[in-house]
């Protein structure tokens, strides 16, 4: 799992008939000074994460099946938790509130 | 399996069902011929009790589920031992005793 940030939400009407009713976030890696790095990535919702929130974003087929409850969902990048802070090496950042 | 070290936590009260009660750790990969962090560092779940600043094996992908914490939990990578030490032909280059990297 890696830490992102939530940039943005994506709308699709003709898509996958089971992503119908799971929300599509856009999200970006970041760094541990929380400067974004890489690529966007389009990930499924599963921690109910909004706009701006840091979050865990996985990135396995296998957990994205888990994590949204269905053992044939095609998928594979996943937010599943919105964190509240980490610690590295001593130094605590809060990511809201 | 590959070599991290563990640098930090992380805490979320938002998260998927199935991932409460994991502890989550933030861990850099581990270079082996330097034995320096080199690459980009990634949280993962701990299932053999390590600490802030130890040298650890993890797994990544389905392997991750396969230890008894993780089992059936959406996970992409473990943390599943703690090194004492690392020979690479017949040098030591990693003493946990010592805390040194040679």
């Amino acid at each position: 799992m890696k830490l992102a940030r939530v940039t943005g939400t994506v709308v699709s009407t003709v898509k996958y008939d089971k992503y119908r009713g799971m929300k599509l976030l856009k999200v970006r890696h970041l760094d541990l000074e929380m400067n974004e790095t890489g690529e966007e990535l389009i990930a499924l919702d599963a921690a109910n994460a909004g706009m701006g929130d840091i979050v865990l974003v996985n990135n396995d087929g296998g957990a994205a099946q888990m994590v949204m409850g269905d053992k044939t969902l095609i998928a594979s990048v996943t937010v599943c938790g919105v964190i509240d802070s980490f610690t590295c090496q001593g130094k605590t950042t809060r990511c809201h509130g | 399996m590959q070599l991290a070290r563990v640098i930090g936590s992380v805490v979320s009260t938002r998260k998927s069902q199935n991932l409460e009660g994991l502890k989550l750790l933030v861990a850099v990969p581990i270079d082996m011929d330097t034995m320096q962090e080199k690459g980009a560092p990634f949280v993962t779940v701990d299932t053999v009790g390590a600490g802030e600043g130890e040298i650890v094996m993890w797994a990544g992908g389905s392997s991750s589920r396969q230890t008894e914490q993780t089992s059936g939990k959406p996970v992409d990578s473990s943390i599943i031992g703690i090194v004492d030490f690392v020979d690479i032909l017949g040098k030591r280059r990693y003493d946990k005793g010592a805390g040194e990297v040679r």
